[in-house]
């Protein structure tokens, strides 16, 4: 059981790892509109080039 | 006026235009593939929740081009004009977002670490292994408690210095002092720790706020977008454009197919149909014809069509429902403002028996009294109570809007669950208000009865008279008339092919005529070079659906009279047939103002429903006063609520439903009291661990808004 003593804190790195990376996913805008996204698959993408999820404030 | 937005525009600019068309998830994705393809255009981005476009262009060719092309995918563009509050709102909710977030991985994470000693049982675990998950729940609640509680914080910082005791000083005291006192008993080894308690406090508190925040959001997207409807320019009938705010009410406008109607008026030539489904949630095509309301903001379909200007611009139904919206968000009914009052005085209560009770159970030598103490704050924090009728106002509001129903005072839902008696007007309210021609006497020998009619028709031809509406409508060809005369109330003369014709009452046409029979209704005679063509008698039909809402009503409240201006026979025996015993007719307008008030004196709670001005007196003096489908703005604006739609059948509906909002109300805050009067008991008493108190104090705010959206299905 020792080895908890390595996971318990390499799982809260991790966890630190991901509240970051949502705040940053937060603040890039990928929540702003929830509805749209979720439907995004079922429309048949012609053209892959153009896909661009808007990035306003990058 | 894109024009306007584009010119402003330098070169490589971001562009933000609202698009009110744009019905789901499927038209955003529409337009971004469309528009991206083009020149010069880039970023493309349309947000479902906002109903807004924007895109990056490097030209002004490139931004003409993309609207060009959303014009024929059939998306109307306006470009924004309003953007601070909106930005606040996605600013603000981010943030939230954000919190709410870290408040949901932290409260996860941390009830991970605590479930071990839950699980552990009577035995417990061993030191170094509790030690370890008291310190992992240290650092996994550290951003819970600093970042995601901020707002509470903030908010029980500032009324401490306002000196006030608002909700956010005993959330914000919990969740510190569980916090610190769990961080010393980590340090030194001993005692209970209530990580978990904290960081599910504040998530649930958060996902609460979140919610609200999302509906406060959505509808001040519908109000913006109710403003940004209408276009800056109207073209009068002269081709002038005129700023809105210069229009007054007898300018004549001219409005091509396929416009957004500039401004309230009643058409006065052409005929079209109309796309009122922002006001009335009627999907259908409203039909417009000479004498029809055109709303500011619609959008006309079919025909080019002249309106006169029936208001300035401060009158106009979206005006009214701007403000409506902004009203209505901040509305709070009689027993809502006694329940903040109540609320206020609870939460200096709360603290004072949090401690107290804490202080009694460390005297008595209870280990556990800070869990107590802990357990009484959390689950007392009168949220539910003040959350109990704002959040059902708020939704009923909106969905008051779906039934065709405009409510202009707050007050309306929760009088009309007390009405006691309904007042109908008779003409216009009850009937339809545009006449019916009931009998037509030729004594023309070489006249047909079409050619007469027609002839009427032709020299009715500007007039908005409901004879002269009725007319046209019978008519085939109409005549070109020379020397066009008309006398108001009385009658119109003109000329055709050189011969004088006169339609009208027997005063102006002929006079000492008699009608052919004493029908009661409208008679009117025309001539032609003063001999006598043809009598026409007009009635007023009552609506279809005028006599199953008198009997449902009558059903839900008693008592229906109506009180009529009209003297006629035919009117009495009309309103016998749909049922009225006694209606009062040849009542003038200030006779029904007096018998508003005589009920009123009798202990009636009286709920007046008119259309005309000659209620608008009695609307007013009324405890609570509908317009059904008014002409004429001044009274709606005496008026409490709007029927937009005109059904009458929808009254009853309408009754039922504020029932029903003041029954949620009342449930809502019910609950709120009771819950808290049930539970601070127990909680004083040591039974409910403080995990118990947060999760408690979550589920039952979630019960009182999930209640309050019962209201948005108006069925």
């Amino acid at each position: 059981m020792e080895v908890l003593f390595i996971l318990v804190p390499v799982s809260l790195i991790i966890v630190m790892i991901s509240l970051v990376a949502f705040v940053w996913s937060v603040n890039n805008q990928q929540y702003d509109d929830l509805d749209k996204e979720a439907e995004r698959i079922l429309f048949d993408e012609e053209n892959l080039g153009n896909t661009n999820i808007s990035e306003d404030n990058l | 006026m894109n024009d306007l937005a584009i010119a402003h525009s330098s070169i490589e600019s971001r562009l933000h235009f609202l698009v009110p068309d744009v019905r789901c998830a499927g038209c955003c994705l529409k337009i971004e593939r469309e528009l991206s393809g083009l020149p010069d255009v880039s970023d493309v981005n349309v947000s479902y929740a906002e109903k807004r476009l924007s895109f990056t262009s490097a030209s002004p060719a490139g931004a003409e081009s993309a609207l060009t092309r959303l014009t024929a995918l059939g998306y109307q563009a306006a470009p924004e004009k309003k953007r601070g509050e909106l930005d606040m709102y996605q600013d603000q909710r981010r943030v939230l977002m954000a919190r709410l977030g870290v408040a949901g991985i932290g409260m996860m994470q941390v009830m991970m670490f605590a479930l071990t000693s839950y699980l552990a049982g009577t035995e417990g675990i061993q030191p170094e292994y509790e030690a370890l998950m008291r310190w992992a729940a240290f650092v996994v609640s550290l951003p819970v408690v600093l970042y995601s509680a901020m707002p509470f914080h903030q908010g029980a910082w500032r009324d401490i210095r306002n000196r006030t005791a608002g909700m956010d000083v005993p959330v914000s005291i919990a969740v510190i002092s569980a916090f610190s006192l769990s961080a010393v008993h980590t340090v030194l080894g001993s005692g209970e720790v209530y990580f978990d308690s904290a960081c599910m406090f504040t998530f649930f508190l958060l996902t609460g706020r979140y919610l609200e925040l999302a509906a406060r959001q959505n509808f001040h997207v519908e109000q913006l977008l109710g403003d940004h409807l209408l276009p800056e320019l109207a073209r009068t009938l002269s081709g002038q454009l005129k700023p809105l705010a210069e229009l007054q009410a007898g300018d004549v406008l001219l409005i091509e197919k396929g416009e957004v109607i500039p401004a309230d008026c009643i058409v006065t030539k052409g005929t079209t149909t109309a796309d009122e489904s922002a006001f009335t949630g009627e999907s259908g095509p409203a039909l417009k014809k000479i004498g029809s309301a055109l709303l500011a903001g619609t959008i006309n379909l079919d025909g080019e069509v002249e309106g006169r200007v029936s208001a300035s611009k401060s009158d106009w139904v979206i005006s009214h429902l701007s403000e409506l919206y902004r009203s209505a968000a901040s509305f709070r009914p009689s027993f809502a403002i006694l329940a903040d009052r109540v609320a206020r005085y609870f939460v200096g209560v709360v603290l004072i028996l949090a401690a107290s009770s804490g202080f009694f159970w460390w005297y008595q030598g209870a280990d556990n009294f800070f869990a107590i103490a802990l357990a009484v704050l959390v689950v007392s924090c009168p949220c539910a109570l003040s959350l109990a009728t704002p959040i059902a106002y708020a939704i009923a509001t909106g969905a008051s809007r779906k039934m065709g129903l405009l409510i202009s005072s707050g007050e309306f839902l929760e009088k009309l669950g007390r009405t006691s008696t309904v007042v109908f007007d008779k003409t216009g309210t009850l009937t339809e208000g545009s006449l019916k021609l009931k009998q037509m006497d030729s004594l023309s020998m070489t006249l047909s009865r079409q050619q007469l009619i027609d002839i009427g028709a032709s020299l009715e031809t500007s007039s908005l008279h409901p004879v002269a509406v009725t007319l046209r409508e019978l008519s085939g060809e109409l005549h070109e008339i020379s020397e066009p005369l008309v006398e108001p109330g009385f009658g119109v003369s003109g000329v055709i092919d050189g011969d004088t014709y006169r339609l009208g009452n027997p005063v102006f046409v002929l006079e000492g005529e008699t009608p052919p029979s004493n029908d009661e209704g409208n008679w009117v005679l025309l001539s032609g070079n003063g001999k006598l063509l043809a009598w026409f008698c007009f009635t007023d039909r009552p609506r279809a659906e005028a006599g199953t809402t008198i009997e449902r009503l009558k059903q839900m409240v008693g008592s229906v009279l109506v009180y009529s201006g009209d003297s006629s026979g035919n009117g009495r025996s009309m309103l016998n047939a749909l049922g009225i015993d006694s209606p009062s007719m040849s009542m003038t307008p200030d006779e029904k103002i007096s018998s508003v008030r005589a009920l009123q004196a009798s202990g009636e709670t009286v709920l007046m429903i008119g259309d005309g001005l000659n209620d608008a007196g009695a609307m007013a003096v009324a405890d609570i006063s509908l317009a059904v489908n008014p002409v004429d703005t001044l009274v709606q604006s005496a008026a409490d609520a709007t029927l937009v739609n005109g059904d009458l059948g929808s009254v009853p509906e309408v009754l039922c439903y504020a029932g029903k909002v003041r029954a949620v109300i009342k449930q809502n805050l019910f609950w709120a009291f009771s819950y808290n009067l049930l539970v601070i008991p127990l909680a004083v008493l040591g039974f409910v661990p403080p995990w118990l108190a947060a999760l408690g104090m979550s589920l039952s705010s979630l019960i009182v808004t999930l209640n309050a959206c019962r209201l948005s299905r108006t069925g």
